[in-house]
């Protein structure tokens, strides 16, 4: 019985940890209107650097979180000009063009790092890596928590970002009706540009903190890829709270049912989800 | 103050705006009447700079702003509440409103405007924690034309703000608008279906037919031409 | 035209007698995978290039071609060279079945939704023990020296090759394809002139699919195992669309140009560097093909019409 009520724990603390690996994509997807399906991919290589720098420096992943999170940032705002505008702006389904060039980032990415660390599985461990802490009685493990902290810090910084500064109202603003935001000076290029930088920031902050839970290869991003997709989905793109509750409830799955079911059948539950839901809203996200 | 001059817009592949030219004075409340479909928000929508338009000037203050996108023109003072209004929906009044003044201009004095406009429109500030989505048809051109006056415009572009209202309310809308040109000096180019009602208040007005500028004059004069009384008063 | 289709022909010929030269085994063996991802990428192209619904999961149907035909012969002990079309109405039933919802989908949805259904296509079957599950299938080779054997792996992806890319062409040119050019451009207005965009997109997808299928068939049987890994491999999904899209996918030559440069390519990187390498490649295509949606086929043509408009200049300042 204790068994189910750890379950449940590290399911919601992995459900926090998979929020702050989604949110980007969320932002981007609802915001930007950015399928970047590199976002995981994004999230692994700084995955694989905090590893590195882990091993060879002993530098913990934290530190290199907040390290990778503004150079992202910085490789979004650079990325969004020569990458995205040209194919967003002339194109007759930008969506589907976005796709397809961040597939092509993806699988170039995967390759890199299977390159350069070969395929074999990488885990990270710091010292407080496996310590189990105890939470109200209940025991969780150090990475886990460590992981969920970051995510949820990450979430809520987001939320206040979004709802309580002028420039995150701004970017709502362009989110819900771009045009009437022209209308009041906003700049919608710019800001469009902002969201997807900050959504690249966030990538690597999520992978690392999914780095710290699972072991990990280069083909990993493809997993969490699906599984931060469904979060999306079901929280709905854009809406950063919404994240958070559909990831505490595929973290629910992912924990209780890692514990009650054969590896298997996680997986085909929540793809099969995915593509029932998908198949249900096809209309998808965007009005 | 605003000068369109032989002003030519496509939409898709037709010009919807067929070299148009029209003239705003500083203080003066003009008025834009044609039947639908004539172009008259595709004229609006190139001057504002949500559109480019393909031949012509656009003029504002002696400054060339053919082109311009609409956030900079918005810069200059022109201030356009479209057609449809286009609100932020799932942001509250409040929200709406203090995003009017986004521009640094109009942000150093967000706290007097937002007073001023909450006067002007008690409902809105009733309101002001509602959803923009949310608010009735009346109450939603109140919040577009409150999020246009936050931005201090010095000429308020009103793109058909009495559609969908009950005919009390277009009343008491237009007579508003008149009010904020009387009152508070407010340059505005209102189009409106009230056409009769927006005559008698305006100080000049433009006729708009398939895309040309057909007639310019005082209002004075067109409220009692007979063919403007036929064609748009069905009398 | 009847120029072209004699070089074709000629084409097709000398191919088809080039095993009679005694080529290393090798050459056969990597032609023939070239032939197998023209047929793929030729197919794909019917649905992906012409409609523009843009398949990141078409490998499903090659994997359940190849189940098809091995389970075929591992319980009836026929042989693949022989129920390879049964392989092709198996992937078309299954196109057609779920067919239906998926087609309601737009741009990147589609896209997605066909990628997952490859993905739960591969679990199932990884779960199914009946299937071979995780472990796979393991097919006896036909009992032949090799060189005969990887010759007729050879003529097969030949033929299946030639009837992908000539049905392609067929349908190019046909009222189906002129259809599915419509939706492209602009479903909506396509609808409201009346066409039945559902079922054109069905008799794509299917058609499209049956292809794939066949030629999932004989592979199998070509590697002699079948596994949810080899059949229902990503990279493969990823590399057969590549392909059209890089050769350009709106006319029937494309997906031939993007199979052999990019095989060759790919092949030259692996021996040469190592296959992570070619892959980085690849997806640096898949990101340079967005900027060039008509591919190789549609910048040859724009620098045609340029040397056209420049002759014709030179013509005019003679006279």
């Amino acid at each position: 019985m204790s068994m189910v009520w750890t379950s449940l724990v590290s399911g919601l603390l992995l459900g926090c940890a998979y929020a702050g690996a989604a949110v980007g994509l969320s932002l981007a997807m609802g915001m930007a209107r950015v399928f970047n399906l590199a976002h995981t991919a994004l999230g692994l290589t700084c995955g694989y650097l905090a590893y590195f720098l882990l091993t060879a420096v002993g530098i913990d992943p934290l530190v290199t979180a907040g390290l990778l999170a503004p150079l992202m940032f910085l490789a979004g705002l650079a990325l969004w000009p020569t990458l995205f505008r040209p194919t967003v702006r002339g194109v007759a389904d930008p969506a589907l063009s976005t796709s397809i060039l961040t597939l092509g980032l993806a699988i170039a990415l995967e390759n890199l790092l299977s390159k350069i660390w070969t395929p074999n599985p990488r885990i990270i461990t710091t010292p407080y890596s496996n310590q189990a802490l105890n939470l109200l009685g209940l025991t969780a493990q150090g990475s886990l928590v460590v992981a969920a902290a970051l995510g949820l810090t990450l979430l809520l910084a987001l939320y206040w970002f979004l709802n309580k500064t002028f420039l995150g109202l701004a970017i709502q603003a362009v989110a819900q009706e771009p045009d009437g935001a022209r209308l009041v000076g906003i700049r919608a290029e710019l800001v469009s540009m902002l969201v997807f930088a900050l959504s690249v920031g966030t990538a690597a902050i999520g992978g690392v903190s999914l780095a710290m839970i699972y072991s990990f290869g280069p083909a990993s991003y493809f997993d969490w890829l699906l599984t931060v997709l469904l979060i999306v989905v079901v929280g709905g793109a854009g809406a950063i709270l919404g994240t958070l509750a559909s990831a505490l409830a595929v973290g629910l799955v992912l924990g209780l049912g890692g514990a009650l079911l054969p590896q298997a059948w996680n997986s085909l539950i929540l793809f099969g989800l995915l593509l029932v839901i998908l198949l249900l809203r096809p209309y998808g996200l965007f009005k | 103050m605003l000068e369109v001059n032989g002003l030519t817009v496509y939409y898709g592949p037709l010009p919807a705006v067929r070299e148009a030219s029209l003239k705003v004075e500083a203080g003066q409340l003009v008025g834009l009447i044609g039947p639908n479909g004539a172009g008259k928000t595709t004229l609006l929508k190139a001057v504002s700079g949500l559109l480019k338009p393909a031949a012509g000037r656009v003029r504002f203050d002696g400054t060339d702003i053919t082109g311009w996108p609409a956030e900079r023109v918005c810069e200059l003072g022109v201030v356009h509440v479209p057609e449809g209004r286009k609100l932020f929906p799932r942001l509250t009044v409040l929200d709406n409103l203090r995003l009017g003044a986004y521009l640094p201009r109009a942000r150093a004095e967000l706290g007097r405007t937002l007073q001023e406009v909450f006067e002007l429109f008690p409902r809105l500030y009733e309101r002001r924690g509602q959803l923009a989505g949310t608010l009735s048809g009346g109450e939603q051109q109140m919040l577009a034309i409150g999020r246009g006056l936050m931005a201090r415009p010095k000429l308020l572009i009103l793109d058909e703000p009495t559609l969908g209202l009950s005919p009390r309310l277009a009343y008491e809308l237009l007579e508003l608008v008149k009010r904020l040109n009387t009152e508070r000096r407010l340059t505005l180019l209102v189009v409106s279906q009230e056409v009769m009602h927006l005559l008698r208040l305006a100080d000049f007005a433009f006729i708009m037919e398939t895309g040309r500028i057909t007639a310019g004059a005082p209002a004075a004069k067109l409220v009692s031409d007979p063919k403007v009384r036929q064609v748009y008063v069905g009398l | 035209m009847a120029r072209s289709t004699l070089a074709i022909l000629v084409t097709l010929g000398l191919l088809a007698a080039f095993p009679y030269a005694a080529p290393p085994l090798y050459t056969l063996s990597f032609l023939t995978v070239v032939f197998m991802y023209v047929a793929l990428a030729e197919s794909w192209t019917i649905l992906g290039g012409y409609a523009g619904y843009v398949s990141f999961g078409h490998v499903a149907f090659f994997g359940v071609g190849a189940y098809t035909t091995a389970l075929l012969l591992l319980h009836l002990g026929l042989s693949p060279l022989f129920t390879f079309p049964v392989g092709a109405l198996a992937a078309a039933g299954f196109a057609a079945l779920v067919g239906h919802p998926i087609v309601r989908l737009q741009g990147p949805y589609f896209s997605i939704v066909t990628l997952l259904i490859a993905l739960l296509t591969a679990l199932v079957v990884k779960n199914t023990p009946a299937l071979g599950g995780t472990t796979g299938l393991w097919l006896p080779l036909p009992d032949m020296p090799i060189e005969v054997n990887r010759t007729i792996f050879y003529w097969y992806m030949l033929f299946l090759a030639a009837v992908a890319t000539a049905t392609a062409a067929w349908v190019e040119r046909s009222k189906l394809g002129l259809g599915l050019m419509a939706i492209r451009q602009n479903e909506e207005v396509a609808e409201a002139a009346g066409v039945d965009t559902t079922r054109l997109k069905l008799t794509a997808l299917v058609l499209s699919a049956g292809l794939v299928g066949a030629v999932g068939g004989v592979y199998g049987y070509l590697r002699s195992y079948v596994s949810p890994e080899i059949v229902f491999d990503f990279n493969i999904a990823v590399t057969l669309f590549l392909m059209a899209l890089f050769g350009g996918c709106r006319r029937w030559q494309g997906p031939v140009l993007g199979a052999v440069i990019l095989s060759v390519i790919g092949e030259f990187l692996t021996l040469n560097i190592g296959e992570e390498v070619a892959r980085i490649v690849y997806g640096l295509c898949l990101i340079l093909v967005v900027f060039f949606p008509d591919g190789l086929v549609g910048l040859l043509g724009r620098l045609q019409v340029a040397r056209k408009l420049e002759s014709g200049g030179k013509d005019v300042v003679k006279r």
